[in-house]
């Protein structure tokens, strides 16, 4: 488990079992300013977003070595990365705390794709964490109080889908996403039964 | 055969109930809030001080990030309960905890096949 560290801005490593201190996986004074989120992107390497200074910064996964500034400052307009998270196709996408935004980058390269979220889409105000969910949608944390749903291939504003209770939320996270069959699965199911039924009928 | 239906809709049923559940540290309550994953409908809260980011462990449990003493507290994924501190206030020098995350696992990677027990 990495566990980040803002205000001296390293990058913590811990036993994923016991929760013990293993080591500084990313220390200070190298380009990172003010670590926020980190995710683990589909090469395995680790990207933290920069708040201070912007950027994403790429890192090895397994030794903590830095690789490059995967995002470079103010890309597509960037401004405070907070949540950092790869989409069902493949980029990454960060939320722009300062101007209400997701934005989109090329999961590869880097380089700056789309304002996937439109700067206030659906009330959209200081987004901080952000993750794909049921129906590969996009689920915002806004600052307005609520949790907001995006299409998570057009990035068209759904609706309100949490608010109760809520008060300047942080990070969000789902389980038990693997546990409901997609349509498909029980089409299979179903189609399966059937021609068990045919097979049955004719024995 | 109406029974064979019958006990057929009832695991298809307990499947589809065991549903995604959304976390989502309230750092301005000092709350873990619990929603149906499907619905968005809340479901209950778990005192928490300062909670700033959430990931989910390789055991499903979710694991939430202290931002002002620097720890990190594991709550069941299931449920919402609390399990303890996970990762003590302080701990290796952790200041203000913030983002978090697993490493993903890379066993699967490896190919290795584990011991039937």
């Amino acid at each position: 488990m990495v566990n980040d560290n803002p205000f001296n801005s390293s990058v913590l490593e811990f036993n994923g079992t016991t929760g013990a201190y293993l080591e500084t996986f990313v220390s200070t004074g190298g380009a990172l300013g003010y670590a926020d989120f980190l995710t683990f992107g589909p090469n395995g390497n680790l990207y933290v977003a920069d708040a201070l200074n912007n950027q994403v910064l790429e890192y090895n996964g397994t030794t903590g070595a830095f690789l490059t500034t995967f995002v470079t400052t103010g890309s597509g307009g960037l401004s405070s990365p907070e949540g950092i998270v790869f989409g069902p196709n493949g980029n990454l996408f960060v939320a722009s705390l300062y101007n209400n935004q997701v934005l989109e980058y090329n999961g590869a390269t880097g380089a700056f794709s789309e304002a996937f979220v439109a700067s206030g889409s659906g009330g959209l105000e200081f987004p901080d964490g952000i993750e794909f969910g049921p129906g590969n949608n996009l689920f915002v944390a806004s600052n307005s109080n609520q949790v907001l749903e995006y299409n998570g291939s057009t990035g068209a504003y759904i609706g309100v889908f949490a608010s109760a209770s809520l008060s300047n939320p942080g990070g969000l996270a789902f389980t038990g996403l693997s546990a409901a069959p997609e349509p498909g699965t029980l089409l299979m199911l179903g189609c399966g039964l059937v021609a068990l039924g045919a097979v049955r009928r004719r024995l | 055969m109406k029974m064979r239906t019958a006990v057929l809709f009832l695991m298809v049923s307990a499947v589809m109930q065991a549903g995604p559940i959304l976390f989502v540290p309230s750092n301005g309550s000092n709350y873990l809030n619990v929603y149906n994953g499907s619905t968005g409908a809340y479901v209950g809260d778990t005192a928490v001080s300062n909670p700033v980011d959430i990931a989910v462990g390789p055991n499903g449990n979710v694991y939430v990030t202290d931002g002002s003493i620097g720890s990190v507290i594991e709550y069941s994924g299931t449920t919402g309960a609390s399990l303890g501190t996970f990762v003590s206030a302080g701990s290796g020098g952790l200041l203000n905890g913030a983002g978090a995350d697993f490493r993903p696992q890379r066993e699967s990677l490896r190919g290795e096949r584990q011991p039937v027990q």
